[in-house]
């Protein structure tokens, strides 16, 4: 009985999964279409490398902002805009810092990163 | 219908992104054809910069010594080889790099991004505060715009990066002073101009005194307008918390790095001069340099507005400026306020406080202006026809007709020439030939840490500078300098003679004449490096120029 009760638990948290997946696909399809296009733009003239570098730019300094700003009811060209300025510049200073304690530039943006992944993540769960 | 109104609400978003994605494509182009670096000495020193961070997958305040040795290293509050720029902006492009892959590529690619985002803020300001159409026409503008792409070529890209956050940084301050005090996002767009100010910052502080100024005056004149101050104190009282955070975190972001704008050994007395250059925008045609096309180190080209512009949008931008002086609404009072502010620090050379060289780099800030000023120009030229239900159809005719003319004649005006501008940019002989960056890798394994190179027969000095960045040791063009002060040893020096641009160029004669001076002056030293029409020697050195 309870082993059915968890499988219940398991299909109910992976249905809200993908209603989540669903609604930030239905709200915000232009913006991931959109920053696909950039990369593959990138790809076709860079090849591989170019791909990776935009892909990167995307991934750290547009998407978790971009929700962070949105869950504050920012409009999407505004979401999207003040994520490209606003992270370009504060984004490598907390990885600046940080560079400190952990010393490597690239371990520091990988924890960055994560944290404002997770901030995104904790900010559009507290909105649903 | 709900489809539709999706998709209205999404057009936005296609159109910054056909932006971006025309910009990424334009200034990109001259990557395309090489992904060896180019630019002037200020591009390799920026790059260099950046790499060495990437090298050590490491930041601090400091640069390493052969960067140190060239410009800007000393700083009175840190001391010697300390970073020109706060860190982070280099941060930036040494993440591309370390994320991304390619030393040279992702470097530059980075670059370009940052330094193409004009097109974006300026769409957003304009597209919020007048609408889509001027707002397109404003962004459209700022992808090609002359002088923004000579400087980001030539290289003083931490500037043009700055400069471009100026219309997103006032329009964010614009949205939280005009916002009613009860609604929520007024908390938002406080913070989203903190931090993008802040960030401006990070890159020069030019831009971002620009923003400040820009918005103490849209303050000001908001002031007058409404006869009242525009900022309500008695929220302070119920709601202080949001603010002092918001001022906590803007200095605990910048107040790191105002040793770095403090530090340099700079002096700024106030001594009037010239001042007959209030009454023009920008007059450079009494400097001297002038007659030879060359005024404190820019092409006259950098001032003309013919060249930046053309002169059929001049009367579209005096439009532009009638027209807000004429409806001075909030919006108004900000371009207003963007227009004087531009104004007060192209002048400040005047004051003795700036030089000129400086206050022609405060001209970036105008071309946004200029072309949102010029958008609202073709814009409200069709308002002039009356609002009756006819002339307002007639009006709407005149007000599409003139956008399409205006950007038919700017495609095959200023779109083209910076097509031409970016595709022919820094040819294969003005950027490293393979030849020099082997020879930078050699050096990198082979050579002490301060090792200090002096190269003669490369053709520009930049290619020098960038062989420095390369090779992470110090190379110049001359060391005499730092023996007379004591702070180069001779037994660091070594002297490298480099055919291979000349090789390349077919210049038998001259490479002739540098083989002559080659044998007799190194008679005695020892040739450590001799490949691909480069030679490195060392020891019993007796020569520290290149001249």
């Amino acid at each position: 009985m309870n082993k059915l009760n968890n499988t219940k638990t398991e299909n109910k948290d992976i249905n809200t999964s993908s209603n989540n997946l669903g609604s930030i696909w239905a709200e915000e399809h232009a913006v991931i279409i959109a920053s696909a296009v950039i990369i593959l733009i990138s790809y076709i003239i860079f090849s591989y490398a170019g791909a990776k570098t935009m892909g990167f730019w995307i991934m750290f300094y547009i998407i978790p902002p971009y929700f962070i700003f949105r869950h504050f009811e920012l409009d999407k060209l505004e979401s999207f805009v003040f994520s490209v300025f606003a992270g370009a510049g504060v984004l490598p200073t907390i990885v600046f810092f940080l560079n400190f304690v952990i010393p490597s530039l690239r371990w520091s943006t990988v924890i960055v990163f994560i944290a404002e992944a997770l901030t995104a993540v904790y900010l559009h769960a507290k909105k649903k | 219908m709900a489809k539709l109104k999706l998709s209205i609400k999404n057009y936005e978003i296609i159109i910054a992104v056909v932006l971006f994605l025309i910009s990424f494509w334009l200034w990109t182009l001259p990557l395309q054809s090489s992904h060896v670096p180019f630019g002037e000495g200020d591009a390799a020193w920026q790059f260099a910069a950046a790499d060495q961070m990437y090298n050590a997958d490491h930041a601090d305040y400091s640069i390493p010594y052969y960067l140190g040795m060239w410009y800007y290293g000393y700083n009175k509050i840190l001391g010697p080889n300390t970073n020109e720029y706060p860190p982070p902006y280099s941060v930036n492009i040494s993440l591309a790099q370390l994320f991304g892959g390619g030393r040279f590529l992702s470097a530059y690619l980075m670059f370009a991004v940052l330094c193409m985002l004009a097109s974006l803020s300026t769409f957003l300001l304009i597209r919020k505060l007048y609408g889509i159409l001027p707002g397109f026409l404003a962004g459209f503008a700022m992808v090609f715009s002359m002088r923004d792409i000579m400087t980001y070529l030539w290289g003083q890209r931490g500037s043009v990066i700055s400069f471009t956050f100026i219309p997103i940084a006032i329009y964010s301050f614009y949205m939280f002073l005009t916002s009613p005090e009860n609604d929520k996002k007024k908390k938002v767009y406080l913070f989203s101009t903190i931090f993008i100010v802040a960030s401006q910052y990070m890159f020069h502080i030019q831009g971002a005194v620009i923003s400040i100024a820009s918005m103490g005056i849209f303050f000001l004149l908001m002031w007058l307008k409404q006869k009242k101050f525009p900022f309500n104190f008695k929220s302070l009282k119920t709601s202080w918390k949001p603010y002092a955070i918001a001022v906590f975190v803007f200095l605990a972001l910048i107040t790191p790095f105002l040793i770095i704008y403090l530090g340099p050994q700079e002096t700024h007395p106030i001594k009037f001069n010239n001042v007959d250059r209030l009454f023009s925008w920008f007059k450079v045609s009494d400097q001297p340099g002038y007659s030879q096309g060359n005024v404190e180190g820019y092409p006259l080209i950098y001032f003309t507005f013919s060249s930046i512009y053309s002169y059929w949008y001049l009367p579209l931008l005096i439009l532009g400026i009638i027209i807000i002086l004429i409806k001075r609404e909030s919006r108004d009072l900000l371009m207003l306020a963007w227009l004087i502010a531009i104004y007060i620090f192209i002048h400040l050379d005047v004051t003795g406080y700036l030089n000129l060289q400086r206050a022609a780099r405060m001209l970036l800030a105008e071309t946004a202006l200029f072309y949102s000023l010029i958008s609202i120009g073709i814009v409200g030229a069709a308002s002039f026809f009356g609002s009756g239900k006819n002339l307002r159809q007639i009006s709407k005719y005149i007000k599409y007709s003139l956008a399409i003319a205006f950007v038919a004649v700017f495609i095959f005006s200023n779109a083209k020439a910076a097509y031409g501008v970016l595709n022919g940019a820094y040819s294969p002989i003005l950027r490293l030939n393979p030849y020099q960056l082997e020879v930078s890798d050699w050096i990198s394994s082979n050579l002490p840490k301060d090792a200090m190179i002096i190269s003669k027969g490369t053709i520009t000095y930049p290619k020098i500078r960038f062989m420095l960045a390369v090779s992470q040791r110090h190379v110049g063009n001359q060391i005499q300098s730092h023996i007379n002060s004591n702070l180069v040893r001779t037994d660091q020096i070594y002297y490298m003679v480099d055919y291979s641009d000349l090789a390349l160029l077919g210049r038998q004669d001259a490479a002739q004449s540098l083989f002559e001076w080659e044998k007799s002056t190194f008679a005695n030293s020892t040739l450590i490096y001799n490949k691909n029409n480069i030679h490195i020697w060392y020891g019993n050195i007796t020569v520290f120029t290149n001249e």
